[in-house]
């Protein structure tokens, strides 16, 4: 008996550690199975830092460089040749097939589609990227010294989603006006695997998006260094101790923000707001001086040689390895012993060149003598053109924010818009005299003498303007024109709203 | 056919034994008639010279064996009846002496050499309840114990067991039988009126390792194990002794699967796949699974006395200090191991100190590896000429070319007939002469026991200069204090391997060999142009192997063990165990800048020059820690309930890291320091992988018995670990068994056939954990290789799938055991199905979501099969001291895909569509390792050309990748050995044969070695086949098309059913263990071996065997001493 009992307390206290042990185990267990990598930061890892904050940040307009998007298929190739821009014809080499289904506007062939993909999942990589950073802001504020500074963080990243979804309306969607064709399209708010984008109307698209730029504005108007101070001014302001506030025409800024305003309301045909966009921008001014001049002809100067004109950007990207891959595909550099073939790089014959500057004065024009290349030499012996905004000379000085850069709003563009949406021919008169001033070209009388010749103007200037930056085919979308320069043949509806990749479905679709 | 020969043999052993059965025989001679006192088995002829009165027994025994050195084992109690004995004799044989001494009374005796037995005749009681019981003692290992007391308990009555074990007793039901020996646990047994009774007596130390079934985790008994296990005994690992561990694993038991590698051959330092019961998982990625030559996601988990290590370290360890190696297959037996015991558990138990005067065994032995080429069949340097120019090689029809290819036509004609015909495949190979030394240390008291060992062992492989040199050193501290029980193992091993610089063997088989080596003067000639006036150049692999490279690598690991075991009560145990490993890894692979890759034009500019040499540093470090606290709980109720619950938690952390760099620019050979090298190679960069994981398990088992007859077994784990999913962290697994101990049944009691009938049956489910976390988590990498103006930044790789998680494996078991005649024939017989889900893929994402795919769980692959063993003593004779054990095993399985992911299906889709060739694709309803090809028709005689079918079944002479069909299943269905064991004294003979059928191999050798395209024969040597089997006009039926300028491609003609016969390990042994030994030297025994291991092979198909490294017969020789 004695035993049995001595055992019996024993097995009881036996018993009382072990649900000790286990208990205590199971509590402190989920912390404990919570590793770190020192390769690699998980996304709860990475936002309980300011550090990590602008890594992010900084991660999302690297996404946005990448040759996919904006590093050169949205800018200098695939979207050019959707503007048939570029053509190669039938015998184009396997590296720019799908540059020439492209022209066709033949989406379902493999090569577009390949390339079309690309894009697409490039685009929306970077609004994933900013959702993440724009969640975590919310989540994570106390990482912030200031208040400031989280709504410069937000307003980006905000400003970075309605940019890249801007133009997936501007690709995808259907025609801004007058659409025969509805087409649904994803906005994505995704930060996580089971927040799958919902498809959105025209118009409900068109809600969110401008609800984004709206709250960007807000945001970067409280949080923007340089919505008071010009670029160069903050720049050299050395009262701000964080170098991450600097350099606001490389990231997402409120007047880019103003920008991307214009730039949708004219898309949209809301003209009066285009106009009223562009002239706040055209018409601020700073200590007296105008905020955002046109600088296009001291940046081509023979002491600069800036040929993406960076100085007058609203916009910029940065693109350290650029030449890497120009000088293969645009060519841009001065002819050499190599044969240039047009069945494989982006370049255009001299008949061309000649019909996108018909009707300038070329021995004036900054652009036509400095931004081209014309002695380009295929083994045939004929001669070609190739645009030089992304060449440089290696020992460019400025190299890093006038050389390596990829311009994604321009003053000129500004301009543009506002001598589109002006009611006053005179106003229109006026801009374009300054404008073709920044040229070169000195104009001694009014150039247009209706608002209409202005508009048919617009159309070649854009042509000719931001030729390899991306805008034109966007220009014959809003205007649904019927013909393309070099096109044969009247462009249909559907040629303007590119397929969604095949991986893509509506789940509004199958609802009854 | 193979099957039918293995059915056939296994029915003559079974026929043999039942048509005679010699063992269940009784003695005809009975020695308990009143004339036969004594009975004579083995007489020396002993004389005595006596002359005793009335002494006791005892007394006249001890004088006896002064005299004769016999020994009498007998029962004092018995013999304290017998009167004093009065004796003279005057050298008289020792059995005349006792029959006339003892002929009046009831003693009798049995004479075996020097052992006398003596015995009591049973007293017949009066009364009609008396039955007369037979029956055998036996010991563990089933041989039978001859002389041992079977007593009726409280009475003087009693008989000794015979020579073969049995007895024969007179005994009234309700009595107690005692069964005892010297140095065996005695037992009781009440008997119930059965007419036979076996009874197994134990040695008297605690339990013995054979009756419990060593999870890793819980210490079971095996009459009470649901689960499916083999045992692998010190014994067997000494008598199939292979190149290593592994190695000697495979030639024991068949249900491990080693994949063929026939690229990496017998080279030491190449790590073999492992398997058990089949592949549970498959590749996440078609690209890789293509490249990578094997797959280690199948390997099995390696426990160690309860912590885990790689399988790296079970392939070095030293088999001499392993007690026994158990492979639990079921999920009944490794559902303990939860989410990473659906791959199998393999459980080493190593040696425990023995307690005693000082111990001591040392070993030395050599190995060799010996070159096996059987399967090379090439042309010698006429025939490869002849035949190059019986192809019209050398001619070409613009005249100028036409001279200058008879020149080099002429000039090779000279070589070859001024006798150059060199043998390049024998240059890189040689015997390669190993050793191995081995030392142990025991000792100590019961309360203080320490082992010390080291080994040291030194492979040399075929290949020259190909070695793998092993170090380890240990030390196991035991002390036992009240009921404490505190245990430590250190345990350090080192060790350096070293790859040949001779570079792949494949290299030598492609020379020609009218080329030699060497030029006139005997230098070395750099390299070879196969094709005159055509930029192909070909180093000569010999000089490059002269030259000062080198590839090495190496490890050190330190191990500590540190265990504490409480056992408060008897029937409950607490052990607490730690145990902490640190590794560090290191390989240094230099490449000469004389080496003749650095010839090409990359090399010929000055940046080229300083790039010239390259050394590649790879260094890393593993450090892992486990902590488990068990608590087992065991007792009988009322005699027929036996209950076992134990509780298992433990908690491990791992930590590795990895560093790679490679360097380039050395200016000379002779400094090969890695801080010569010029700078990084060109567009690399350090690279190396880092890597943390936590693990927290809780095992619950427990077991219930009834009456030894019936009994349930049920384990459950939960698992947590840090690298699944934030949904799902933890992990339960479970498994549920049952089984019936038919042999003690009362209908079975008393059957005089059946000793042991066993059926089981189990069901569980398992997980194999998920290597990384990558996947689970939404993570940033650092870029370093792009900035933005001057800020870095970080990419998000990928979105994480928080419900990611663990590969589920559910299994299903069904076995029987049994054993005949004392368990002379021995078999075992398992059925399982083997379901395993949620396996790894990657799944299509909406591109919206910014990324095209995620981790998830998709896909399934189910394997079927059976394990059967059969053994049998054909010769049991104790009395010359001789025994035949033949056994055999027949494993069966059938791998089966049965869901896949959409993005496999799409990268299945896209790989048909490339014009590639013997892609591994995955296909569901298919074997994993299943062989795709076009269908052939064969060769058309009319043209040489072959001709195929298109995947309608349509005739069509142009082969496209699209017309690909599952053509084979390369894994083979039914597998197996078969191996004898015969002992004689100290000398024992042990074969094993390995067999294998019922799969398909692509004979790659037709392809790369007969089918050369024309134009290529200049490059390379040739298969024999070349010369005389190929289509040469119209007409010829053959097997081969003709010259061609056109590659030959993946078709059913060269996918051949494979079947397989080896001689993989003859050992030969002979223990010198007597007392003249004894006298002579200061030993206790003393042990010769020989082990043979891949002696024969034969194969249904013809291919080269080996491409990287061939195969070799490895043969050691050993002596070992007992001291």
């Amino acid at each position: 008996m004695d035993i049995n009992g001595k055992g019996k307390s024993m097995k009881r206290k036996i018993y009382i550690a072990l649900w000790a042990v286990l208990t205590c185990c199971f509590s402190s267990c989920d912390d404990w199975l919570d590793v770190r990598s020192d390769l690699e930061d998980k996304e709860e890892d990475i936002f309980r830092s300011y550090e990590g904050f602008k890594s992010a940040l900084t991660g999302c307009y690297m996404a946005m460089a990448d040759r996919d998007v904006y590093g050169e298929r949205l800018t200098m190739t695939n979207i050019e040749s959707l503007a048939n821009l570029w053509q190669f014809g039938q015998n184009a080499s396997e590296s720019v097939m799908a540059d020439h289904y492209l022209n066709l506007h033949d989406y379902d062939n493999d090569y577009a589609k390949t390339a079309v993909q690309a894009i697409y999942t490039g685009l929306f990589n970077v609004v994933t990227q900013a959702n993440i950073v724009l969640k975590h802001c919310d989540t994570d504020k106390d990482v912030f010294a200031s208040e400031k500074t989280r709504e410069m963080f937000m307003g980006e990243a905000y400003a970075l989603r309605a940019y890249c979804q801007m133009d997936v309306l501007r690709l995808f969607g259907q025609l801004p006006q007058g659409a025969n064709r509805q087409v649904e399209l994803p906005y994505s708010y995704t930060t996580q695997l089971d927040e799958v984008p919902a498809y959105y109307s025209f118009t409900e698209y068109v809600t969110r998006l401008e609800e984004d730029l709206d709250k960007a504005a807000a945001l970067l108007k409280e949080g923007d260094p340089s919505y008071e101070a010009t670029f160069e001014q903050v720049n050299s302001d050395n009262s701000l101790s964080d170098e991450f506030l600097l350099d606001r025409q490389f990231r997402m800024n409120y007047w880019a923000v103003r920008a991307m305003q214009a730039r949708l309301a004219l898309y949209l045909g809301k003209t009066e707001d285009a106009y009223k966009l562009a002239m706040e921008i055209i018409n601020l001014e700073i200590d007296g001086e105008t905020r955002f001049p046109l600088t296009g002809a001291s940046d081509l100067s023979k002491s600069n040689n800036y040929y993406a004109c960076p100085s007058e950007a609203l916009l910029l990207l940065s693109k350290f390895d650029l030449k890497n891959y120009t000088v293969s595909t645009l060519v841009g550099a001065t002819a050499d012993n190599h044969f240039y073939s047009p069945t494989r790089y982006y370049i255009l014959s001299v008949d061309k060149l000649n019909d996108l500057y018909n009707g300038m004065l070329t021995a004036s024009h900054n652009r036509y003598r400095s931004v081209w290349n014309k002695s380009l030499r295929e083994n045939t012996g004929a001669t070609y053109c190739a645009v030089m905004k992304y060449y440089y000379e290696d020992d460019a000085k400025n190299l890093m924010r006038k050389h390596q850069v990829i311009p994604l709003i321009r003053m000129s563009e500004i301009y543009l818009i506002a001598m589109e949406t002006t009611t006053s021919l005179e106003e229109a008169n006026r801009l374009y005299r300054i404008y073709m001033r920044d040229r070169e070209v000195l104009l001694e009388a009014d150039a247009f003498a209706s608002l209409d010749e202005v508009r048919t103007e617009m159309i070649n200037e854009y042509r000719r303007e931001f030729f390899a930056e991306g805008l034109m085919f966007y220009v014959y979308k809003r205007n649904h024109s019927a013909t393309m320069m070099w096109k044969d043949g009247a462009v249909q509806e559907d040629e303007y709203i590119v397929k969604l990749p095949a991986s893509e479905y509506n789940p509004n679709l199958n609802k009854e | 056919m193979m099957r039918e020969k293995t059915f056939l043999c296994l029915a003559l052993v079974s026929g043999m034994l039942l048509s005679r059965p010699a063992w269940a025989r009784s003695p005809e001679n009975s020695w308990r008639g009143a004339d036969n006192v004594v009975e004579l088995v083995n007489d020396d002829g002993q004389r005595v010279t006596l002359d005793l009165r009335n002494v006791t027994v005892k007394q006249l025994f001890d004088a006896i064996h002064q005299q004769t050195g016999m020994d009498f084992m007998y029962n004092t109690e018995q013999l304290a009846s017998v009167p004093p004995v009065t004796v003279k004799a005057t050298n008289e044989p020792v059995p005349s002496v006792l029959a006339r001494v003892f002929g009046e009374t009831d003693i009798v005796f049995k004479i075996d050499g020097k052992m006398v037995t003596v015995a009591k005749k049973g007293v017949v009681k009066a009364g009609t309840q008396v039955r007369k019981l037979r029956g055998t003692v036996l010991d563990k290992d089933n041989f039978p114990v001859i002389g041992a007391a079977v007593m009726i308990k409280g009475t003087h009555r009693g008989v000794a067991t015979d020579v073969d074990g049995n007895y024969e007793i007179e005994v009234e039901p309700g009595e107690v039988l005692t069964f005892s020996y010297i140095g065996m646990e005695p037992k009781e047994v009440v008997y119930n009126g059965m007419a036979k009774l076996t009874v197994e007596l134990r040695e008297s130390s605690q339990t013995t390792l054979k009756d419990v079934v060593v999870t890793g985790i819980f210490r079971k008994a095996k009459e009470s194990y649901t689960g499916a296990v083999s045992t692998v005994t010190k014994e067997q690992l000494d008598m199939f002794k292979g190149q290593n561990l592994l190695h000697t694993l495979k030639n024991i038991d068949a249900s491990l699967n080693f994949a063929v590698d026939n690229l990496n051959g017998s080279n030491p330092n190449n790590l073999p796949s492992i398997s058990i019961r089949g592949n549970a998982s498959i590749p996440t990625d078609l690209k890789e699974f293509n490249e990578s030559q094997k797959s280690m996601v199948n390997t099995p988990l390696i426990i160690m006395d309860g912590f885990e290590i790689s399988l790296t370290k079970l392939m070095d360890y030293n088999d001499e200090e392993i007690e026994s190696i158990n492979i639990l297959k079921d999920a009944a037996a490794t559902a303990i191991y939860g989410s990473r015991g659906a791959n199998g558990v393999i459980v080493v138990v190593t040696k425990e100190p023995e307690a005693g005067k000082l111990r001591a065994n040392a070993e030395m032995g050599l190995t060799f590896e010996i070159p096996d080429l059987t399967s090379y069949d090439l042309l010698n340097a006429a025939q490869k000429l002849e035949l190059e120019n019986s192809l019209g090689l050398y001619h070409d029809d613009y005249p100028p070319s036409d001279t200058n290819w008879q020149e080099v036509y002429n000039r090779r004609l000279r070589d070859v007939l001024r006798g150059v015909d060199t043998d390049w495949i024998s240059k890189p190979l040689h015997t390669g002469v190993g050793q191995r030394y081995n030392l142990r240390l025991e000792g100590g008291s019961e309360e203080f026991r320490w082992a010390a060992s080291a080994t040291y062992g030194n492979t040399q492989g075929a290949m020259k200069d190909s070695e793998r040199r092993n170090f380890t050193g240990d030390i196991t501290l035991m002390y036992r204090v009240k009921d404490f029980i505190f245990k430590n193992y250190t345990s350090i091993g080192v060790n350096r391997s070293r790859e040949s610089k001779y570079g792949s063997f494949s290299d030598y088989v492609s020379m020609n060999p009218y080329e030699s080596p060497v030029d006139e003067n005997g230098d070395w000639i750099r390299s070879y142009r196969h094709r005159e006036y055509y930029q192909a150049y070909a180093g000569n692999p010999l000089y490059d192997a002269s030259l000062n490279s080198f590839d090495k690598s190496g490890y050190e690991e330190v191990t500590n063990n540190f265990s504490i075991e409480w056992k408060p009560l008897p029937e409950f145990t607490v052990r607490g165990q730690l145990g902490l490993t640190n590794v560090r890894n290191t390989r240094d692979v230099f490449v000469s800048p004389y080496n003749s890759r650095f010839d090409g034009d990359e090399y010929a500019s000055d940046e080229g020059y300083f790039r010239k040499g390259t050394y590649d540093y790879n260094t890393g470090k593993d450090f892992s820690m486990n902590a488990n606290l068990t608590f087992s709980y065991s007792k009988v109720f009322k005699d027929v309930h036996q209950l076992y619950v134990g509780v298992d938690l433990s908690a491990s952390e791992g930590k590795s890291h990895m560093y790679i760099f490679n360097l380039e620019g050395f200016g000379t050979e002779n400094i090969t320091s890695l801080v010569n090298a010029q700078q990084y190679a060109k567009n690399s960069k350090p690279s190396g992988s880092q890597s943390i994981y936590r693990r927290f398990g809780l095992t619950g088992n427990a077991s219930y018995t009834y009456d030894n007859r019936y009994y349930v077994d049920v384990s459950y784990r939960v698992d947590g670990n840090s690298n699944f999913g934030s949904n799902k962290k933890y992990a339960p697994f479970y498994s549920v068994g049952l089984g019936w101990n038919l042999h003690n049944e009362g209908f079975l009691r008393e059957n005089s056939v059946i000793n042991t009938l066993r059926l089981k049956a189990s069901y569980g489910e398992t997980g194999t954990q998920l290597t990384s976390s990558a996947g689970t988590l939404s993570v940033y990498d650092y870029i370093t290789d792009n900035k933005y103006l001057n800020w870095g930044g970080a990419l998000l790789q990928g979105l994480g799938n928080p419900d990611l998680t663990w590969q589920k494996t559910d299994e299903f078991n069904l076995g029987i055991e049994w054993g005949l005649w004392n368990d002379r024939l021995k078999g075992s017989f398992d059925v399982y199905t083997k379901k395993t889900s949620n396996l790894l893929s990657y799944m299509d994402l909406p591109l919206s979501m910014g990324f095209s795919s995620y981790s998830a769980n998709v896909g399934a692959v189910k394997n079927v099969g059976f394990e059967a063993s059969l053994s049998a003593y054909l010769i049991r004779d104790r009395v010359h001291d001789l025994s035949w054990m033949l056994s055999g095993q027949l494993v069966y399985n059938k791998n089966e895909i049965t869901e896949l992911s959409a993005d496999i299906e799409a990268q299945n889709k896209a790989y048909l569509e490339q014009d590639v060739e013997i892609a591994n694709l995955l296909t569901v309803g298919r074997p994993q390792n299943a062989i795709y090809g076009v269908r052939s028709l064969g060769i058309d005689p009319s043209t040489g050309e072959e001709i195929f079918l298109d995947k309608d079944g349509n005739v069509t002479n142009t082969w496209k990748s699209s017309d690909m069909v599952y053509l084979g299943c390369k894994d083979p269905k039914y597998k197996g050995i078969l191996s004898s064991m015969v002992r004689w004294k100290g000398f024992s003979l042990n074969l094993s044969f390995a067999y294998r059928w019922g799969g398909q191999v692509y004979n790659s050798t037709l392809r790369d070695r007969v089918e050369v395209r024309r134009s290529a024969i200049l490059d390379q040597n040739v298969d024999k086949r070349v010369w005389s089997e190929r289509w040469m006009k119209p007409g010829d039926v053959t097997f081969f098309k003709g010259f061609s300028d056109n590659d030959t491609k993946s078709t059913s003609r060269y996918v051949m059913d494979e079947r397989v016969l080896e001689l993989q390990s003859v050992s030969l042994q002979y223990k010198w263990d007597n007392d003249a030994l004894r006298k002579a030297l200061p030993v206790q025994t003393v042990t010769f071996g020989v082990n043979m291991s891949d002696i024969f092979y034969f194969s249904s198909v013809k291919l080269e065997r080996g491409i990287n490294y061939p195969f070799a017969r490895n043969v050691q020789a050993s002596v070992k001493f007992l001291f």
